[in-house]
């Protein structure tokens, strides 16, 4: 029987080992999660201003939700509303005003992003996840580090601090501007996207170099490029940790060569929320990636029913939730597609064969 | 790590590519420089009601789709992305051929709309359809329902599909005998295809091989500069000899989507991009990552993946990248 505890309450000290807070957290029923999380949003005293405002509009009452299946009812969270309203009325008013804290962009590399508060007990939670992951990767304590990620309003870039705080690295960091590359791609600026990646790579060459790095943290694109530029820098590393851009087991492999005996660990998700790496199957097999539960649950839906859940291999989009007790964001459709994968030590579905969402024509009839 | 391209066969009446047109001053270029070697219009090929003749209708949905792959080949080049391997389907290994410089554009276009003066059947002819098979991956050993069938013919190979529990397979043959075979098979196992009236990639086009045959033994072609895939056998074609005969072949003999991605990924690709709406997404089980560019939304997603899956960007330009 799983129960519905309090995974963001003081007890949760970095004092306390990562596999003690996820094994417990990993326990908790997620239904229970649920009512505890919905019913703290929507307290008439104590709730968020922002779903307060809400629930006029809803044609239910969110006090009836008992189930985490019945978050549906929410529809799919419209994002737009994150770009325009104030992020801390997102956070229950239990929280005491004013708030003091960081507020984080996701998206934005085509328009305005979409803006959320974290709170210092949400930071905690993605950061102990990913004290998990370093853990069970093999990441030891205590090492040097390379942070070459976004950073500024990029939440990602926030692992400088994770890397510091809680596995005693020395972190250096060079910054990019992923918005940027993007906006070159879209306005078909090759050469300027190759002289922007250049320009990061002599950034990185030079920590590399000059300051004895163990662990290299950076995107699969830059670390791509790295591989294809620097091999002998890549061979000499202990390691390197890669997100925020599509990976698949090809490329794992190929890092994998290329660190010539050093470690390769991975993770999945946005400011919204994370999923953890577990490693690539003996199979060969795509990467599968479960969600930082219970604050983060995903599903994989049919891409034509957001409401759907395909069977467990097949393909469709992902659809995440957000379940903190001071950030509830139920069904967000990303902009990414995967297959649905089911691991069974976890109590909610994952995600594998991640890559970016992609809807055109499906029927069979045309393949001729 | 290469980029390869994979151009999808059979001609649909609907028109497609409209976004691509009205957005990109290239795209309407080509089309014009299109009209001019296939005496159709502009707008003819991009969303004209085809002509009516059964031939004369092929030809021009031919020009619609080659058109098409040619437009999304050139506007990602303008993007800079350059394929290392292409290949295709049908008439889509003929446009892979064109786009890996085996003959010149021009060459391709008149040919297609030459295919136009093909004689159609005579009256009282049988009627010809075409099939999708969906075979159970427990089945593909097992003799299939129509190897005895002489009226019926494999005409292509799809491969599995993307959960791998069947393998969709092409027929070609008389339209009653497909028929038949379809409704005594079990629901949905083999599904006549609407509108196809033209038993392709089997012994029935012969007529149409023979009347092309002059025509293609014409075209002076020369030695792919990048690699170009067969989809008649898991070859790759080096010469302008081994170019001419998969054109001189390609109306009767069967045609293999596998043979084509297994090449690639033996050739270390690591995206496919799939030219135009030709082959459908998320059915079938590529090997490797694959983007569908029909839009012009589509040409950002492809080569924002290729970036994120460490394919290099070439300087925007020709679209070709010698080996």
């Amino acid at each position: 029987m799983r129960r519905a505890g309090h995974a963001e309450e003081p007890e949760e000290d970095h004092a306390i080992s990562p596999d003690v807070l996820v094994a417990k957290w990993l326990d908790i029923d997620i239904d229970e999660w649920t009512r505890k999380v919905v019913r703290r949003t929507f307290d008439a005293d104590d709730g968020s201003p922002y779903w307060l405002g809400r629930r006029e509009q809803l044609d239910f009452d969110p006090y009836d939700i008992t189930r985490h299946e019945e978050l549906t009812a929410f529809g799919p969270f419209p994002l737009d509303d994150l770009r325009g309203v104030d992020p801390m009325d997102l956070v229950p008013r239990a929280l005491r005003r004013p708030l003091a804290g960081r507020v984080w962009d996701t998206g934005g590399t085509t328009g305005t992003p979409c803006r959320v508060f974290y709170t210092p007990a949400m930071l905690r939670h993605r950061a102990v996840w990913r004290h998990w992951s370093f853990v069970h990767e093999g990441f030891a304590p205590g090492r040097s580090w390379l942070q070459a990620t976004p950073s500024g309003p990029h939440l990602i870039g926030h692992g400088a601090w994770e890397v510091a705080e809680l596995h005693a690295g020395l972190v250096y960091a060079v910054d990019m501007d992923s918005r940027w590359v993007k906006r070159l791609i879209r306005e078909g600026r090759p050469a300027d996207v190759e002289r922007y990646t250049s320009h990061l790579l002599d950034q990185i060459d030079d920590v590399l170099d000059r300051s004895g790095i163990d662990y290299l943290n950076t995107t699969p694109a830059l670390f791509a490029a790295l591989c294809r530029r620097s091999p002998e820098r890549v061979a000499a590393l202990a390691g390197a940790r890669l997100s925020g851009t599509q990976i698949n087991t090809a490329m794992h492999r190929d890092f994998l060569i290329a660190l010539d005996g050093g470690i390769c660990g991975i993770s999945y998700g946005n400011t919204f929320g994370n999923a953890a790496f577990l490693g690539v199957p003996e199979s060969g097999g795509p990467i599968a990636y479960m969600p930082n539960y219970p604050q983060v649950t995903m599903a994989v839906v049919r891409k034509d029913d957001w409401r759907s859940t395909v069977a467990p291999g097949a393909n469709g989009r992902v659809r995440l939730t957000v379940l903190h007790d001071d950030l509830f964001l139920p069904n967000i459709l990303e902009r990414d597609q995967a297959a649905r994968h089911t691991d069974a030590g976890w109590p909610c579905d994952g995600v594998a064969d991640v890559r970016p969402l992609q809807i055109v024509g499906t029927a069979p009839e045309g393949l001729y | 790590m290469s980029l390869g391209y994979l151009f999808g066969g059979g001609v649909g009446t609907e028109p497609h590519g409209i976004e691509l047109y009205e957005a990109s001053p290239l795209v309407r270029r080509l089309y014009e420089e299109i009209a001019g070697w296939t005496g159709l219009t502009a707008e003819q090929i991009l969303r004209g009601e085809l002509p009516e003749g059964r031939e004369r209708r092929q030809s021009a949905g031919t020009v619609r789709e080659a058109a098409l792959a040619v437009a999304v080949h050139d506007l990602l080049a303008e993007a800079g992305l350059r394929p290392d391997v292409v290949g295709g389907l049908s008439l889509g290994a003929m446009t892979a051929g064109c786009l890996a410089g085996a003959l010149d554009r021009r060459e391709l276009f008149t040919m297609l709309a030459r295919a136009a003066d093909a004689p159609d059947p005579p009256p009282g002819a049988v009627d010809e359809g075409m099939a999708l098979a969906f075979v159970r991956a427990g089945d593909e050993q097992s003799p299939p329902p129509w190897q005895d069938l002489p009226d019926v013919h494999l005409a292509g190979d799809f491969g599995p599909v993307a959960d791998g529990s069947q393998r969709i397979v092409m027929l070609a043959g008389h339209r009653t005998a497909i028929e038949h075979l379809a409704a005594g098979a079990e629901p949905g196992a083999i599904v006549p295809l609407p509108g196809r009236t033209i038993a392709v990639h089997s012994p029935l086009r012969r007529p149409f091989r023979d009347f092309m045959a002059p025509w293609v033994a014409k075209i002076p072609f020369t030695a792919p500069r990048i690699t170009l895939l067969s989809c008649l056998e898991r070859a790759e074609l080096r010469t302008a000899d081994e170019v001419r005969d998969m054109f001189e072949r390609n109306p009767t003999d069967p045609i293999s989507l596998v043979d084509i991605y297994e090449g690639m990924l033996s050739r270390d690709v690591r995206l496919g991009l799939v030219m135009g709406p030709a082959i459908p997404e998320g059915i079938l089980a590529f090997p490797f990552p694959v983007v569908h560019v029909e839009t012009p939304e589509h040409i950002e997603l492809a080569v924002s993946t290729a970036y994120d899956l460490g394919i290099e960007l070439s300087e925007a330009g020709s679209g070709i990248r010698e080996r």
